[in-house]
């Protein structure tokens, strides 16, 4: 007999009478922190609408469509995070913002090597192959980062009927895992399971221009979006 | 070929001389070596706060400085290390978004590498064991891989060049 096996589905086996569950072990829904179904949900469906608005600014910028896979909202162990971030050894672009208000916590945009390039050459026209982050250039990403970041929390704003402010834009041309470090280093004084939202964006005609986007709200800030979503506990 | 080991944030790992241990993407966490150059074994820790004392997640893991060493030394000794024999090199505790430093909104002391540095020399002081080498601090992330056979940490900053100490 043919086995189905799908991430992410509970599927009962049938033949030994017990419900068997196949869930990616990273994509562990929250367990601990008792994040149900619904919640999970809600929580993608928060994060689906704001890149929705990250991403029309963005197209805006490039006058190109920006398209973006479905969010995933995964609880994970902070020492698993850099996996899921990409290759840990893999230099990166890295563009850091907290948030504060009733909630807290941090917006990380990472943009490969060739994207970076790419966006380059549209923002400013420069079409070299080289990577040099000088002044105007490490600002010019920033101020990306700022537009992306805010369009996001205006509407995380709206959906949780809350203020938020965002502090300025940190920039990072780094390892990936070490650019996540001083994130985790915030978030693990508290917990061991955070709780990862992620999105990826491209567009359609090149691959290269493709970037991820990562909100990591602190350990006490899920529940209170879940609170004033009316999901709370 | 030798059979390489990974360890990920806030694990450490036991190796003898036909292994070698890799941490990749080290930004303001430490990469903490300990070797005992008769018996050829070492240890490698990938360290992520500098105490637990603030912190509520259990101590027993090498996520903290002063864990990690005790931890560290526990097992070595364990294996058959001799303590006074033992020497400790270090990498990592970079600063990785250097504008960040802001006292009036995070408090003072925010630049996590420098005090995860302090921490881990401190939790050495007190077990007595020397660093001998070492490669922190900077503005850059780096990968690091010990090989418990020479004793020697190589680090690969993200910049391109390799150090070994």
């Amino acid at each position: 007999m043919k086995e189905f096996v799908g991430a992410g589905l509970a599927l009962p086996d049938f033949r030994r009478g017990k419900p068997r569950r196949y869930i990616k072990e990273d994509e562990m829904r929250a367990e601990k922190m008792d994040l149900d179904r619904v919640q999970v949900d809600a929580l993608q469906e928060l994060c689906n609408i704001g890149m929705g608005h990250a991403t029309t600014a963005l197209a805006q910028i490039v006058g190109k469509t920006i398209y973006f896979d479905v969010p995933r909202v995964i609880k994970s162990n902070i020492s698993r995070v850099p996996e899921l971030i990409g290759k840990a050894d893999e230099i990166v672009v890295g563009i850091y913002l907290r948030f504060q208000g009733p909630i807290t916590g941090n917006i990380l945009f990472i943009f490969p090597r060739e994207s970076v390039l790419l966006l380059r050459e549209i923002i400013t026209g420069n079409k070299s192959r080289e990577l040099i982050f000088d002044e105007y250039q490490t600002s010019l990403l920033k101020e990306l980062g700022n537009i992306l970041a805010g369009s996001y929390l205006s509407v995380m704003e709206k959906l949780l009927g809350m203020n938020l402010i965002q502090s300025v834009p940190w920039f990072a041309f780094d390892l990936a895992g070490a650019i996540i470090d001083p994130i985790l280093i915030q978030l693990g004084k508290d917990t061991d399971q955070i709780v990862v939202i992620e999105a990826e964006f491209f567009i359609r005609e090149s691959k290269d221009l493709r970037g991820k986007f990562y909100l990591l709200p602190d350990p006490n800030s899920v529940l209170l979006m879940l609170k004033a979503l009316g999901l709370g506990a | 070929m030798k059979k390489e080991v990974r360890i990920k944030i806030s694990e450490y790992c036991l190796a003898p001389e036909s292994e070698i241990i890799k941490s990749y993407g080290l930004g303001s966490c430490i990469g903490l070596a300990l070797w005992d150059p008769k018996k050829k074994i070492g240890a490698l820790a990938h360290i992520l706060l500098p105490s637990s004392r603030n912190s509520r997640p259990r101590a027993g893991s090498a996520r903290y400085a002063s864990s990690a060493v005790s931890l560290m030394l526990e097992e070595m000794i364990k294996a058959g290390c001799r303590r006074d024999r033992l020497v400790a090199k270090v990498a990592g505790g970079a600063n990785m978004f250097p504008a960040r430093f802001n006292p009036a909104a995070d408090g003072p002391g925010l630049n996590i590498g420098k005090r995860n540095i302090q921490a881990v020399r401190r939790a050495l002081a007190r077990k007595k064991i020397p660093i001998a080498g070492q490669e922190v601090g900077g503005e850059i992330g780096r990968t690091i891989e010990f090989n418990p056979q020479t004793g020697e940490l190589r680090v690969y900053k993200s910049t391109g060049e390799v150090k070994i100490i």
